[in-house]
């Protein structure tokens, strides 16, 4: 053999051997994975330990910490039952959720309780019914102020948000809540105003951001008073969402004729007869069109993290955001952060006469449901750490002590900095929603659209630029209402369909027996519910027949 | 040391095991299809029908998942099997009533979108099916339920307007049945009332008789009892009905977000306590 084939069949012999170690290497990993991913040695040297995942996609700081120390808390409490019980979190992006999620429930082994996303039908395949189990009360409230609740009523909205209409049924329940508000880089706030008095109403805040607007020109730095989700238009749809209530809420009481609330339809009949002024729905858009001014230049193509990054890095003054930021926004800015209510609309303000103040947001904001799979490995275990979760003093534990969130529960004491974020409650006047944004997603973004333009133009009258636009805009508004009474109509099918299982399943249960009970029960909801798909066809042909009889700006009612 | 053949015959005599439990040896396959269906897992349900095609639960149940099973809808043949099943004398009383009120909703929902099934559901008299329904199990689910197409059907034709009207109170009247199937038909003619005769004071006697026995849904329970004070509050003007059902709900959703709207309506009442 020449030195040459030598040297191959030695560089060769030194390649299998890395070869070789880098497989041993693989295998150990993956033995390791494998044990860590079943949970743990213990799990694998105690074969009558219970195992469960949860999964879910909040990523926020304080979540995955919470659920951790649920976890220890339920472990302990299992083991002091004589039961062995592992529980794993596994937490995924919410961008690659949704994928995540279908492949899970559709490879037949997700996790055993899993947060919630999707449509009913993936809810109505792939998850439990919960109603056999809510009403009775959570075993893990006991000595709680909501032991003598049901699960359902320990809810603070009695569990309205985790009701599934189409299916009339209960797939999952809510774990925390979230209300929307300013947070104050309270470091230039002072610098520009000289003051630490937040401001608490309208005149307020528009003064203080002409104030941070002057500043930063003196100071050449470049200042945002209000930084924004511009990208998604969100934050000027919950700018105009908060003033059109405070403008508009006392139309509920003559906005429906079937009681209170507002339709639609109703209020362009109204003023098609001349009994209502559209300034009533427009003065909001002149409120959003003020406030804009003190918004970047570039906004509309400003997202979320953009603002975000703008925030911490000291030149944004008032960020509008929700509360599950709260606990990021107040830890990692490098300033101290203050949290307050969107200032209300007062009676300084030229609009502020017609203003009735802050709008309750008692019972709404609330999220984060989780379910279990009917693929669970253990269903028993998965709703009893379901319910662990949920009860007062754990989910507690999680939301408010770790993720500085609300709980989604009745019965729970703030504190400290968390009194910021409650619900407004001190008022009588609740949220109305108005037809621009109302209607459909399309009519939706294309009200936003518009209030877009009206800041980026500041048209002498915003209200008729935003009608006469909106009028433009008439025929695709007219198309999309009507295609969401065919998608109700399809809907009704669907729910022949729901029918239809509930009646096979009232014929094949005892007749004394509980199951029968809840089809019948769920029988009732989806009959309701059809009634109610009636309202909505009904409320849709008025709206389409108001819509089309609507004028310009100013000649409507004669 | 193992005989690598003995392993494999050991290994197929399992699977052959598995293989027999799932092809429906040993059970109840009528009760497993039914049950499926009942569970709305049509993939299971139609597999299950297929291998019983000449019982009435195989019939009933591929009939309904021809109807509802959108992945495999055959509208046509759905129809067909179930209106064999319907109109057999023979088969079990629930299946058919079923069958029935399956059979005509499909139909009702296809002549009202002509645009997307032409004239395919006038192939069946849906009328003529609900009434039979109605008089083969008066006071049943089923009856309620064809009860609530029917009316709706008839209400909406300004010609039958007024014997619609008549018929549902006689319906609710004479109901021989659970009181608790008829919140919904309580929950209808609340709304009709209004939409069609203005008549708040009908309305609100159905809105109260339906939440007395209880709206399955308890969205439904809590804003019918709002609107019910609501509606003897601003339209009827009957005091005391209001402050007691205002007070009620109070009482009953203190965390909901009406329930501040509750307590200004009744210092407008002059009841400012609770």
């Amino acid at each position: 053999m020449s030195d040459k084939n030598k040297d191959e069949v030695y560089n060769a012999g030194r390649f299998q051997k890395l070869g070789i170690i880098l497989a041993v290497l693989f295998y150990v990993v993956s033995v390791v994975m494998v044990i860590r991913n079943y949970g743990g040695m213990s799990v694998v040297f105690s074969p009558d330990t219970r195992v469960i995942t949860i999964a879910h996609w909040q990523l926020e700081d304080g979540f995955r910490e919470g659920i951790d120390a649920a976890i220890a808390e339920y472990e302990k409490a299992k083991a002091e039952q004589g039961v062995k019980v592992k529980v794993r979190q596994v937490a995924i992006p919410v961008r690659g959720y949704p994928q995540w999620y279908l492949t899970q429930l559709i490879g037949g082994s997700p996790a055993d309780v899993l947060e919630v996303t999707g449509s009913s039908d993936i809810l109505n395949q792939y998850f439990t019914a919960l109603s056999p189990y809510i009403g009775s009360p959570n075993p893990w409230n006991k000595g709680t102020p909501l032991e003598k609740m049901s699960w359902r009523e320990s809810f603070a909205d009695d569990m309205l948000s985790a009701l599934d209409t189409a299916y009339s049924e209960f797939f999952s329940v809510c774990t925390f809540m979230h209300t929307t508000r300013l947070y104050v880089n309270m470091k230039l706030y002072e610098e520009a105003t000289g003051t630490t008095e937040l401001p608490d109403t309208l005149t307020d805040w528009l003064e203080a951001c002409r104030k941070l607007k002057e500043y930063g020109l003196a100071q050449e730095r470049p200042i945002i008073p209000i930084g924004v989700r511009g990208f998604d238009k969100g934050t000027i749809g919950q700018l105009f969402s908060t003033y059109n209530s405070q403008l508009g809420t006392d139309l509920s009481d003559t906005g429906s004729k079937y009681g209170y609330g507002v339709q639609q339809g109703e209020l362009f009949r109204q003023i098609n007869s001349g009994e209502l002024s559209e300034d009533r729905l427009l003065e909001p858009v002149e409120v959003v069109t003020e406030i804009g001014q003190y918004f970047a230049d570039g906004f509309p193509a400003i997202d979320l993290e953009q603002t975000k990054y703008l925030f911490f890095a000291g030149n944004v003054a008032f960020f509008i955001d929700g509360t599950w930021n709260a606990y990021s926004m107040i830890n990692n800015a490098p300033f101290p952060v203050r949290v307050i209510q969107i200032p209300v609309l007062d009676k300084k303000h030229r609009l502020g006469a017609k203003s009735f103040g802050r709008i309750t947001e008692l019972g709404s904001g609330i999220q984060g449901r989780f379910g279990i799979p009917k693929k669970t490995r253990d269903f028993e275990l998965a709703l009893d750490f379901l319910q662990f979760l949920t009860s007062w003093k754990i989910n507690q534990l999680v939301m408010v002590e770790h993720c500085k969130w609300m709980s989604s529960l009745k019965e729970v004491k703030y504190e400290g900095v968390m009194k910021d974020f409650e619900p407004v409650t001190n008022t009588s006047h609740t949220a109305i929603s108005s037809p621009f944004t109302s209607i459909g997603t399309l009519s939706n973004r294309l009200a936003l659209q518009r209030l877009e333009n009206s800041i980026i133009h500041q048209p002498e009258d915003p209200k008729a630029f935003f009608w006469n636009d909106f009028l433009n805009d008439r025929e695709q508004i007219i198309d999309e209402v009507r295609e969401a009474t065919y998608g109700v109509q399809r809907n009704l099918w669907s729910m022949d369909g729901t029918r239809s299982a509930l009646a096979v399943g009232v014929a094949l249960s005892e007749s004394d027996s509980s199951e029968i009970g809840l089809y019948l029960l769920r029988a009732n909801i989806n009959l309701e519910g059809i009634v109610s798909r009636y309202r909505a066809v009904d409320a849709n042909i008025q709206l389409m027949e108001e819509l089309g009889k609507l004028k310009e700006y100013g000649k409507n009612g004669d | 040391m193992v005989k690598p053949l003995w392993v494999l015959a050991v290994a197929l005599a399992g699977a052959g095991v598995v293989g027999a439990e799932g092809s429906g040896t040993g059970r109840n396959t009528p009760h497993e299809a039914l049950k499926a269906y009942a569970a709305m897992d049509y993939t299971l349900a139609g597999k299950l029908a297929r291998q019983i095609p000449d019982t009435p639960e195989g019939q009933l149940v591929a009939g309904l998942c021809d109807l509802y099973d959108r992945s495999r809808q055959d509208i046509g043949r759905g129809q067909l099997t179930l209106a064999e099943l319907f109109y057999n004398e023979k088969m079990p009383l629930d299946y058919r009533l079923e069958a029935g009120v399956a059979l005509a909703r499909t139909a009702q929902l296809m002549k009202e979108r002509r645009e997307l099934y032409g004239d395919a559901g006038d192939r069946y008299d849906h009328e003529k099916i609900f009434r039979k329904v109605m008089a083969m199990a008066p006071g049943s689910s089923a009856a309620r339920n064809a009860f609530l197409y029917l009316i709706r059907e008839r209400l909406e034709d300004p010609a039958q307007q007024e014997a619609a009207f008549e018929e549902l109170e006689t319906f609710l009247r004479d109901f021989s049945g659970d009181p608790k199937l008829l919140p919904p038909i309580h929950l209808l003619a609340e709304y009709e009332y209004i939409r069609l005769k203005n008549d708040y004071k009908t309305a609100a006697r159905h809105l109260q008789e339906g939440y007395e026995i209880g709206f399955a849904n308890p969205s439904e329970n809590r804003s019918g009892l709002f609107r019910l004070a609501f509606l003897y509050h601003k339209k009827i003007g009957d005091k005391p009905l209001a402050v007691k059902y205002y007070k009620e709900y109070l009482e009953r959703y203190p965390y909901s977000g009406q329930a501040a709207v509750a307590q200004r309506f009744l210092e407008e009442l002059g009841e400012g306590g609770k």
